[in-house]
């Protein structure tokens, strides 16, 4: 068993969990997950590794990759942390 | 290293996380004599400090709960790997180990274990103090079995309190989607006694430090 590049991993892993929904909202909702909460390093190696001949990446996470915001995202809610 | 760091004292230690912090900028040492405590965030908004974090509503607003639904671990028992490692805590040893391990805890929980149902024991041959190696397709192990009745049959158990056990060289690398949490409760393992000339990584450890004194 090939490991998989942990970015196609953990996106995947995001893709099904949202693949219940219809195509579009689904990609939208993993593309805001990922701006949201990757580090910017790791946003970048997954559009690097985003190849559509790709049979390991989830065709869902590749569509959510073509949604994907790389600047500008929005921080407003991960500046105030709650605690914990 | 070596970068110089000349403070008069901990309240200057105090003044920069303050200068440096958003959420500690009115917290000083002589603050916090007048105040008795206060709660982080101070801020010129909240100069007596912040007791409760959010009254009324968050930040963002209303609470916002998402519905998630189940998905399936992708890990499997399978005919090589057809026991559950299960890893967990005990209370005799919370994290002690995770800050300074100046307490005896070890007076009480001296290695991890894997506990083992009495059924799957008996078919490979494993008592409770016999040396078991413990693998996954990720890595192996060596510690000692203790035949358990708390055990269901199919699922094995230990702590991760020692670190020479290594219990998290034998998971795997999933986790949560959201959080990226480990998914230290579900991997597929096999256990066989080992070989007796072996020692437990605890017993390694133990040999090291008799040497050393």
């Amino acid at each position: 068993m090939i490991a998989l590049a942990p970015e196609v991993r953990l996106g995947n892993d995001i893709a099904r969990q949202f693949a219940h929904l219809p195509e579009r909202e689904a990609a939208e909702r993993i593309a805001t997950h990922i701006e949201k909460f990757w580090a910017p390093r790791m946003r970048r190696r997954l559009v690097e590794l985003a190849d559509p001949a790709d049979p390991d990446l989830d065709p869902l996470l590749l569509h959510a990759v073509s949604c994907m915001v790389l600047d500008d995202v929005d921080q407003t809610e991960l500046r105030f942390p709650s605690g914990g | 290293m070596g970068f110089a760091m000349e403070y008069a004292g901990a309240h200057e230690i105090m003044d920069e996380i303050a200068a440096t912090t958003p959420t500690f900028a009115g917290v000083s040492f002589a603050r916090l004599d007048a105040e008795g405590s206060m709660q982080w965030p101070v801020t010129d908004a909240a100069p007596h400090g912040t007791p409760t974090m959010h009254v009324g509503e968050f930040v963002r607003g209303k609470g916002h709960l998402v519905e998630t639904v189940y998905v399936p671990t992708t890990e499997r028992s399978t005919r090589r790997y057809p026991l559950i490692l299960t890893t967990g805590r005990i209370l005799t040893q919370y994290n002690v180990g995770a800050q300074t391990r100046r307490t005896a805890n070890n007076t009480w929980h001296p290695e991890d274990v894997l506990e083992i149902h009495p059924a799957d024991a008996e078919v490979r041959g494993i008592s409770t103090g016999d040396l078991v190696e413990l693998s996954s397709r990720i890595g192996a192990t060596t510690l000692r079995a203790e035949v358990s009745e708390r055990m269901p049959a199919g699922v094995v158990y230990t702590t991760f309190h020692h670190p020479v056990t290594g219990a998290n060289v034998v998971t795997t690398e999933n986790s949560d989607w959201a959080t990226n949490c480990p998914e230290y409760k579900v991997t597929a393992v096999e256990v066989g006694v080992a070989n007796a000339h072996l020692e437990t990584g605890a017993e390694a450890a133990r040999r090291e430090l008799a040497g050393q004194a």
